[in-house]
């Protein structure tokens, strides 16, 4: 087992690659009263089209599969997953995101038991036809449910005009109408393909020890070794800059419109930069000029052009780098050109820089004070980078004004999406 | 974990040492009745009181300070406790062993928004009341956008417009349009003066320190009597039937439960393993195997014991066509809870359930405040009491309580899409 020390902390992952080629990552802490264990699947809505150990099988799934298997894989052939934790008195539950599945347990008690739970059903998938039917009903009732709330109504309508290729057009859920020509064998056919402990990684975090961990885990893939691993590759659909619809605007209940922006550049001037620290670094720029302590933000409200929060977002993406504001508004026009214009400032200074590696640092370390948040630090260092980055402390006092320049320089904020809900 | 309480006579402080967590919580805390102006107007005080002080006069200098101070957390809550108003200031910091005087600096941050607020001629800033007030509008205007929330509220509504448990927490409309700087003012000088006040204080601290210096720092001046609204009125209204059409795709259906004449231990205990059983706990709940497991209604389904309100609030989603249907399964799920026990399986995964999250209570500085903050109203007993109160509960008190469940309102609203 490897230990992974977390530099300028005195924290420890641990690291195991197991016999069946699971990847288990654990932080264990003996101050913690609960754990949390999680069993992520590198299944998410976007593996919809893929190459199966080769260039010549190539396989589709209608969207909205990875997260209909999600809801299915709770039941097996003697009842639910969910009386199996009922028993034990813990808590499961599982979501669905764009690029993985990932079933939750949180319990104090009984680790070995929990543990051995949630990989019976992960690993015993039992997909029968009324039940698949019944299904549908439940998650139809959730996507009717999602048509109600202005917020999902404008993020799914903004990817939708953002996109033109990408699969982020698509919602995780999919439509009711994707999900008619879904049956138990595109499950079992997902199933196969996906659910391999090759292509899956494990996150314990909280009150066990790691040297029993792994002794159960052991034990454990033995009675449930996963299916036959696949090499699968997502077939890459080339995005272009360009979007598929500059503005859309759709009536709601709703007071005060709610505007949802997008702009779509190009990464490739920033291709030599890793993910982590570009993300870092743009997160540093937006936070610098547009969180609660910028000179923008202080103007929007005390001009009463915004009342209220403003979320931003930076996502890499495969082909370009989405850049998101979300906001209330009764000033349509006036609100986006002083996000432009914001956006488009060069005041940064050093000390600006200095506070912000404060916050980031802060930030950081305040994750490893419960089970939850340290799971999903750790989860998205491995999404995106396959291991964990036990340097993230250094990266942050290594941020400076030169390189916060040269990249704030490069972001081309000329093609956008702008998606507006307003009042009927 | 250790717990020490340091009385003074204008308030008291409360410390829980412990090297659990890498933060220290500092939170200062106000009780007082809840009515819809006390709520309206702390509310917005809350919101002025964390917008900036006399030595940061605006946000964003407040917000660089803090972002300096490792990017000390500060916030304000305001929550309804049935028929109090429990508002607490918190702050969030980093404890680095390396600078010991963060905390102290914090502290100094957070008594100078409460006692040193940004003040024109004596009065709030006109500017600052304004913009807050707008930002709250909002707030209370887009309630209608949750419609699982605001469907609730309405629900309640049907009882008794007058009561808390209809308040939304954000405010009232007609109330925050009313106020001014200088009734804002007036407010902030009788609550530092007759609100009930305590202070909290989470994290690897030297308790007797952290007494003195805050003791140096306060600004309390006056003694305060103790009250107790906490407990709302039992629920007595004939049945209520409301059904509105809106233009959402799918109706919320909620039905109101009254709880009257409930002993201590199954207002206590009882209900809340009950609740387990029949809609609060997992996908295995009757609810939710009714409504979701056997038939595909709906998505989501829940009962809410809201035991200070003395009631239970159940809610779901459900195709427009569906409401009668639903509501008939509601029923019959509730019949069987008082006509038959319920299994060993459900009475042990119940208990488990309720056990278990007990014990996470350790686990979060929030948590731990909270707790300790209810313990010291009487509100509740200590995790170890309670633990083994919950395990004494049996079947045929899930039975005996059960009969005392009576529904008294069914709204729906939605489904005109």
């Amino acid at each position: 087992m490897k230990k992974l020390k977390i530099l300028k902390t005195d924290e420890v992952i641990y690291y195991e690659k197991l016999e069946s080629g699971l990847d288990v990552y654990m932080y264990p802490n003996d101050k913690m009263q609960s754990f949390y264990l999680t069993y992520n699947v590198r299944f998410g809505s976007m593996d919809n089209l893929v190459h199966i150990d080769g260039q010549k099988n190539k396989a589709s799934f209608p969207h909205g599969t990875a997260h209909f298997l999600e809801h299915q894989l709770f039941k097996n052939d003697d009842g639910s997953a969910f009386y199996e934790f009922s028993l034990l008195g813990s808590s499961v539950n599982a979501y669905t995101s764009y690029d993985v599945t990932c079933y939750e347990v949180i319990s104090n008690t009984c680790f070995k038991e929990n543990l051995e739970t949630l990989f019976k059903f992960v690993n015993t998938p039992f997909f029968d036809e009324k039940s698949i039917q019944n299904e549908k009903k439940i998650i139809a009732n959730e996507i009717k449910m999602y048509e109600d709330l202005p917020d999902a109504v404008s993020n799914f309508g903004l990817e939708y005009n953002l996109n033109i290729n990408d699969d982020h057009k698509y919602t995780i859920s999919g439509t009711i109408e994707d999900i008619k020509n879904i049956d138990n064998k595109t499950l079992y056919k997902a199933y196969e393909t996906f659910y391999s402990h090759e292509n899956s990684f494990l996150v314990l975090t909280g009150a066990f020890l790691p040297h029993e961990a792994l002794g159960i885990l052991k034990e454990i893939i033995k009675k449930y070794p996963g299916v036959k691993p696949k090499k699968i590759t997502r077939i890459q659909k080339r995005e272009p800059l360009k979007v598929f619809k500059k503005k859309e605007i759709y009536k709601m209940n709703i007071d005060m419109p709610k505007i949802n922006i997008a702009f779509k550049i190009d990464k490739t001037p920033l291709s030599k930069i890793d993910t982590f620290t570009l993300s870092t670094y743009i997160n540093a720029i937006l936070d610098l000029k547009f969180s609660i302590s910028s000179d923008f933000y202080e103007k929007v409200t005390d001009e009463h052009v915004i009342d209220g929060n403003i979320d931003y977002s930076v996502e890499i993406r495969d082909d370009y780098i989405k850049i998101g504001f979300k906001y209330s508004s009764d000033y349509i026009t006036e609100s986006v050109n002083l996000i432009k214009k914001a956006f488009l400032s060069k005041n940064i200074t050093k000390s600006d820089v200095e506070r912000i590696k404060k916050v980031y640092i802060a930030s950081y370390l305040r994750a490893f004070n419960d089970v939850i948040s340290i799971q999903e630090s750790l989860a998205s260092d491995i999404l995106e980078n396959n291991k964990i980055n036990a340097e993230i402390i250094d990266i942050y006092n290594g941020m400076n004004l030169k390189q916060i320049n040269e990249i704030d320089n490069t972001l081309d904020i000329s093609n956008e999406s702008i998606y507006i809900i307003e009042a009927e | 974990m250790k717990y020490d309480l340091f009385e003074h006579s204008c308030y008291n402080l409360y410390t829980i040492k412990t090297d659990r967590f890498n933060t220290n919580r500092i939170e200062i805390v106000f009780k007082l009745k809840c009515t819809k102006e006390n709520l309206t107007y702390t509310a917005l005080l809350f919101d002025v009181l964390t917008e900036s002080n006399s030595k940061y006069k605006t946000k964003k200098e407040l917000s660089r300070a803090l972002e300096d101070l490792y990017d000390a957390d500060m916030y304000s809550s305001v929550t309804r406790v049935g028929g109090m108003i429990i508002a607490s200031i918190i702050i969030e910091i980093v404890n680095f062993k390396s600078d010991k005087d963060l905390t102290r600096k914090a502290i100094d941050i957070l008594f100078s928004c409460i006692f040193n607020p940004h003040l024109i001629n004596g009065k709030f800033s006109y500017k600052v009341v304004e913009k807050m007030k707008r930002s709250m509008t909002n707030d209370i205007k887009s309630i209608k956008e949750d419609t699982k929330q605001s469907s609730i509220l309405e629900a309640l509504k049907c009882l008794n417009e007058d009561s808390p448990r209809c308040f939304s927490i954000s405010g009232a409309l007609d109330v925050l349009e009313n106020v001014r700087e200088d009734s804002l003012y007036e407010f902030y000088r009788t609550l530092l003066n007759e609100a009930d006040k305590e202070i909290y204080v989470v994290g690897d601290i030297d308790p007797k320190k952290i007494d003195d210096y805050i003791y140096e720092s306060i600004k309390f001046n006056s003694i305060t009597e103790k009250n107790n609204y906490v407990y709302l009125d039992e629920i007595k209204t004939k049945r209520i039937k409301k059904s509105v059409l809106s233009d959402d795709m799918q109706a919320n259906y909620v039905e109101v439960y009254s709880l009257n004449g409930l002993t201590f231990f199954e207002r206590e205990y009882v209900v809340t393993v009950f609740n387990a059983i029949w809609g609060s706990g997992s996908l295995e709940s009757r609810l939710y195997k009714a409504l979701r497991g056997k038939k595909g209604l709906c998505y989501n389904v829940n009962a809410y014991y809201q035991k200070y309100d003395r009631c239970l609030i159940v809610h779901t989603a459900v195709e427009p066509q569906n409401v009668d249907k639903v509501s008939k399964i509601i029923n019959k799920t509730l019949i069987e809870m008082i006509k038959t026990d319920a299994t060993d399986r459900e009475l042990l995964s119940s208990k488990m359930m309720i056990t278990n999250s007990l014990m996470l209570i350790k686990d979060s500085p929030k948590k731990l405040v909270d707790n300790y903050l209810f313990k010291n109203m009487n509100l509740i007993e200590d995790e170890y009491k309670r633990k083994e109160c919950f395990n004494k509960v049996s079947k045929a008190d899930i039975k005996k309580m059960a009969k005392k469940i009576k529904l008294a309102v069914t709204y729906s609203v939605g489904g005109n899409r």
